[in-house]
């Protein structure tokens, strides 16, 4: 997990580029972002005089004119400060869920094989986390850099208007505050991220451990266990420790720093009170000034680490923007599919640099029940893949009757199927909401009876006291894997598409149930044509026609009878298979 | 109800040593920091009276203060830290140590990401506590030195300041209750559209092939709705809690100088004794933000201490019990009654499980199989009923020495982060010979696999075994169940994760692992059946039938099914 997150930071180094690349990609609400720049520039404008106005009060100028402006600037300032916070705060979070917006449909669209090499954990801590960073980090220079910029050039006049000897006296220390933020803030990333890489570790531990309770019970190995997360908390006490000492560190160095700044322009200021250079006023305004300029040079030191951070960010979030969509659709994009024969001819596939399928040449006829079978990493799941256009072959063709599948419209296209998968999900909610998920006709509670009396599911169902509406966990965890498979089957049953395709549609069900099931889908839809890729060899007594398939080929294909007859790999399968029955 | 955070807080440390003398140095670091502050607003007074005639004196004391207090800070910080990560590592070994010993059930009414939140999450903020001690204790402090210095400065001044007092409190502690509100209801919407995404970014190719992109996309931007109008509300809340406490500087200014302009008209108070009032004044106000804010961070702590100490009062499983050294004897259930959670699994069961045969569990999914292992291995206790060992209570015996007696090899997730060898020898005591390990690996077939693999037995295993195939999994569960060489075997047979050459290596390896042994098999196929001499059929939470295959044939209809359902009917 955290080899994971490290290499996913790795990849994402990010660069100026892909920062300002972001922007043509997410629809930036630009009138409310110059809006809220208005309101900047504004508060930096009131912000350069608040000590101007107020050091009139500290001199002793204790007019009612005095009084009045200083507290009418106190208040500007104020209220300018929170208006352009709100406003800020306001811009950057509708921005992000403008770009969370875009990602996400992106996310939905993207061509499957984006998401092989991918960890799903890191494309979603993309979708949340970056987008944040990255989308807020934009925004917050956009409207406030040109600000603070002006700000610090309004005060550096101001003071030049006082002596010219002031302006150069913070001028010099600007150079070293920079140094001091940079070299801090590198060797503090670097400390930090020696935390985060423990509390990963950490996290990853524990979170095997405990989902695996019951191992370390029954092994009795709790002492080894106790050690190891000690062990691994220590490693993060260490690492804290380490941190805490830079910032020490830190400190001392922030603490010579401040004295530089606050006390050498201080005595200096004294000395030019003394010389009477400069009046009472403008050294009580100088002294005030100076608060201002450190937090403001701190604050836009800070954008340049701000931006650096966000740059992974931001390159993350434009890998996903710009890779390949699914492609939706040939030319215009057939809207009807005849159906027909389903035929392969010649086709190669190949996830990344490893080819799966070498030149696969196969017809599942129409209307019959065809079985795919071959060992574990023939190649069997990704033939319906392809079928399913989840994936393009990176040669041959695929058809249905005379056309081309890529020739209709992938949704329409898609509508044709209903696919069991492997190892088959399903989404938390009710029982009703994960049996109809993708159905979009109103689907009756006799109907959901019916079916889930074929698959099993009705005896559950009759004892829970919410029926169908009885909820169910994310990703299904409240149910057991065999229940989970039987709602799957339900779901892709209720559709009633003209073509079926079952991977391993019953591995989790007890062998009775299994055959029970696999023999109800061969007797209830006889005119539909099913492809079912099993394990279970019994079945293959019952289907039309046999496909079998090794290293990505498919060896050969026929009648069961004629396989047996003819096909030496096949019988082996069989009979191996039978010989551990025996 | 007053008592009841103070007992979740004994609960929390007792036995954690707590390095007092760390917090001290802390405490005595913010005091002098607070004398300091208040020092160098004096001395700011002097110097605006001394008209621009400063004293070298007084500048270098002003500087002097500007660099202890610095040092102070940073010892004081760095004293912090190390108070907060001792009592965080204490309370962390502590938690672990606990989880490990309590029962199962405890595992099964919580969600394992809530307990691994604990260890991480929560004891963190256990021990930030103490910072906001002693942040408490050093704002009341420093409230305190500047009151009384406010009071040095001007008497009246102080008086009418005070009027700020109530209105700034009130404020503060209505719209802190706002910002409560809005907080959780981010953390709420955050927390459901992570969920959501997460569970839909793992199984996106069902969404592509029930055609539900565009729902999806409709779903999402409700999430991201509702997330963001969260924000919005939390951002405003804050905003106006933060300008409660912003609008107390605005308010001393008017104060102090339109009291002060009139005070000082009639002679009763200097220019410099005006600005060191204000400068002070603010001190204060701040130091009264900083106790609002440790405040609520307290109120917090409250919560994340009766987290833990709910873990650590939950009872423990017992290790009482004599140990379990007796020759191999039947394990017999006698009306046992077991349910989880939320579901009953077994009502009045008795079967027995005779010493050195091999018996098969059979029954449908649910029937109860795996939950009859995990009571086999005293992982759960009965809810009535009793398991005898012979003619002795299993609970007699101590559990630990108990499940020494046992291994198990399951179907699913048998492999942990790690090394093949920690895999292998995981739960061993002794020190295993490199002869052993290779005799180990030869007897469940992976001897072959792991003199290939470049790093041999050394090769990592990423989590749940993921980097190894189904077999290869099983067979590494099988070397490590050879390796605690058990009295009873449990065998959780594979469904079909495996295709018949796999399952034929495996078989092979289990017969070696079952030979001489007294052994349990949760049979799916006819193989398993052919093994057992003994067939024990589950239905319904009860038995059904228990007796030899010919036996069962006649009189148990679960074991006709099966039998019915792994027939052949296609002989060539």
């Amino acid at each position: 997990m955290k080899t994971e997150r490290t290499r996913n930071r790795d990849f994402g180094k990010g660069d100026w580029k892909s920062y300002f690349r972001l922007i043509p990609y997410i629809r930036l609400p630009w009138i409310a972002i110059a809006v809220a720049f208005i309101v900047e520039m504004g508060y930096s404008e009131v912000m350069a005089y608040v000590p101007v106005s107020t050091s009139a009060l500290f001199s002793g100028e204790f007019t009612g004119k005095a009084l009045g402006e200083a507290v009418v600037y106190n208040v500007l300032n104020f209220a300018l400060m929170f208006g352009s916070l709100i406003l800020t705060s306001w811009v950057s979070s509708a921005a992000v869920r403008r770009a969370q917006d875009t990602l996400w449909g992106r996310m939905l669209r993207l061509d499957m094989a984006y998401y092989d090499t991918r960890d799903p954990a890191n494309l979603m801590s993309t979708l949340t986390n970056d987008t944040e960073t990255a989308v807020k980090s934009l925004i917050s220079q956009l409207v406030s850099l040109i600000p603070a910029v002006y700000y610090l050039v309004k005060v550096c006049l101001t003071l030049n208007s006082y002596d010219w000897r002031l302006l150069i006296s913070v001028l010099i220390l600007i150079p070293l505050n920079v140094a001091y933020v940079v070299v801090l803030g590198r060797w503090q990333y670097e400390v930090n991220a020696g935390i985060f890489g423990r509390i990963g570790k950490l996290t990853a531990y524990l979170a095997e451990r405990v989902s695996n309770i019951y191992l370390i019970r029954s092994y009795t190995n709790e002492k080894k266990e106790e050690e190891n997360g000690l062990n691994a908390a220590q490693g993060l006490y260490d690492a804290k420790i380490r941190a805490a000492k830079v910032s020490a560190v830190g400190n001392l160095a922030g603490n010579v720093m401040e004295v530089l700044q606050r006390g050498v322009p201080v005595v200096f200021g004294m000395i030019l009170l003394q010389q009477k250079i400069i009046n009472m006023q403008q050294w009580v305004a100088f002294f005030l000034f100076m608060g201002q300029i450190i937090t403001k040079i701190n604050n836009l030191v800070g954008v340049w680490g701000g931006i650096k951070s966000a740059q992974g960010s931001a390159a993350r979030m434009v890998e996903i923007l710009k890779a390949k969509e699914e492609p939706q659709k040939n030319g215009d994009g057939q809207k009807i599919v005849r159906d027909g024969d389903l035929a392969f001819e010649n086709v190669r596939f190949a996830y990344g640099e490893k080819e799966v399928l070498h030149g696969v040449s196969v017809t599942i006829p129409q209307g019959k029940t065809t079985a795919l079978v071959g060992r574990c990493g023939s190649g069997k799941t990704t033939l319906l893949s392809l079928i399913e256009r989840l994936y393009t072959p990176s040669e041959g063709s695929i058809s249905i009757g005379d056309t081309n599948i890529t020739d209709y419209d992938l949704c329409v296209y898609r509508d044709h199927f209903a696919y069991v998968q492997q190892d088959a999900g399903i989404f938390g909610g009710t029982f009703r909401s994960a049996m109809t998920y993708g159905i979009d006709r109103e689907v009756s509670d006799a109907e959901l009876e019916n079916v889930a009396r074929q698959t099993g599911l009705w005896k559950l169902i009759e004892a829970l006291p919410d029926g169908f509406d009885a909820g169910i966990n994310i990703s299904g965890t409240s149910v057991s894997g065999g229940q989970r498979q039987r709602i799957v089957l339900s779901r892709e049953l209720l559709k009633q598409k003209p073509v079926m395709l079952l991977d391993e549609p019953t591995s989790a069900l007890d062998a009775m149930s299994a055959m029970n099931i696999q023999q109800m889908i061969i007797d209830l839809f006889p005119g539909k044509t099913k492809l079912m890729i099993t394990h279970d060899l019994r079945l293959l007594a019952q289907v039309d026609n046999v496909i079998y398939m090794e290293d990505g080929q498919v060896k050969d294909s026929g009648s069961p009878e004629e396989l047996m007859q003819r096909c030496e790999a096949y019988r082996s399968l069989v009979l191996c298979d039978e010989e551990v029955c025996a | 109800m007053k008592k009841k955070p103070f007992d979740t807080f004994r609960t929390v440390l007792s036995g954690v040593k707590v390095p007092w003398i760390f917090m001290l140095i802390s405490i005595v670091t913010q005091f002098l920091l607070a004398n300091a502050m208040i020092g160098t607003a004096v001395l700011t007074a002097a110097v605006v009276d001394s008209h621009g005639n400063l004293k070298t004196m007084d500048l270098l004391k002003y500087i002097g203060l500007l660099l202890g207090s610095g040092l102070l800070a940073t010892a004081g910080s760095f004293c912090n830290a190390l108070l907060s990560e001792r009592i965080n590592i204490g309370v962390r070994s502590k938690l672990w140590k606990k989880l490990l010993r309590l029962p199962m059930r405890f595992y099964d009414a919580e969600s394992g990401e809530s307990l691994v939140s604990r260890i991480t999450v929560d004891c963190s903020r256990a021990s930030a506590f103490f910072g906001v001690i002693i942040m408490t204790l050093a704002s009341l402090y420093g409230i305190y030195l500047a009151v009384k210095s406010m009071i040095g400065f001007s008497r009246t001044l102080t008086l009418w300041c005070l009027i700020l007092v109530p209105v700034v409190a009130v404020g503060v502690a209505l719209s802190g209750k706002l910002v409560f509100k809005a907080q959780n209801k981010l953390f709420q919407t955050q927390a459901d559209a992570t969920a959501y995404l997460l569970e839909r970014v793992k199984n996106l190719r069902l969404i592509r092939s029930t055609n539900m992109s565009d729902n999806e996309i409709g779903f999402g931007r409700a999430r991201f709705s509702a997330m963001y109008r969260a924000t919005i509300k939390a951002m405003l809340c804050d905003n106006l809690m933060a300008s409660f406490i912003a609008v107390t500087p605005i308010a001393l200014i008017i104060i102090t100088f339109i009291v002060g302009s009139i005070l000082y008209a009639k002679d009763m108070i200097s220019l410099g004794e005006v600005i060191g009032f204000y400068t002070v004044s603010s001190m204060a106000s701040i130091r009264i933000s900083a106790l609002i804010t440790a405040y609520g961070d307290l109120k917090a702590a409250d919560g994340t201490f009766e987290k833990i100490s709910n873990v650590l009062k939950a009872e423990e499983e017992t290790d009482a019990g004599i140990p379990l050294e007796l020759p191999d004897d039947s394990l017999v259930f006698e009306h046992v009654n077991f349910s989880y959670k939320d579901r009953d699994v077994f009502r009045g069961l008795s079967c027995t499980i005779p010493v050195h045969r091999v018996t098969a569990v059979i029954g449908e999914n649910g029937a109860g199989k795996s939950t009859l292992f995990k009571l086999l291995e005293r992982i759960y206790e009965p809810n009535a009923g009793t398991m005898r060992f012979g003619t002795r209570n299993a609970a007699d015996f101590q559990p630990k020495s108990w499940r020494k007696a046992f291994a198990l090899v399951s179907q699913d997730r048998p492999l942990i982060s790690g090394t093949i060898r920690e895999n292998i020898t995981y739960g061993c005591t002794r020190q295993i010979t490199e002869a052993e390990m290779e005799e180990v690996a030869k007897q469940a077939g992976i001897w072959d696999l792991v003199s290939s693999l470049p790093d041999g037995f050394e090769t990592r295993v990423e989590a749940n075994g993921g980097n190894f195939s189904g077999g290869q999994r099983q067979c590494i569960a099988i070397a490590r169940a050879i390796m605690r060489n058990p009295d009873y075997l449990l065998l959780d047979e594979a469904t079909s994760n495996l295709d018949a050459r796999s399952e034929k290596e495996v078989s092979e390896a289990l017969a070696n692992l079952m030979k001489d042994r007294t052994t349990v098999i949760i049979a799916h196929s006819m193989s398993a059946i052919a093994r057992a001499d003994y067939i024990v059929a589950l239905k319904e939470g009860q038995l059904e039938a228990a007796g030899t295959p010919d036996e069962l044939s006649k009189t148990s209809s679960v074991f006709r099914n099966f039998v019915q359902s792994h027939y052949m009917p296609q002989e060539a």
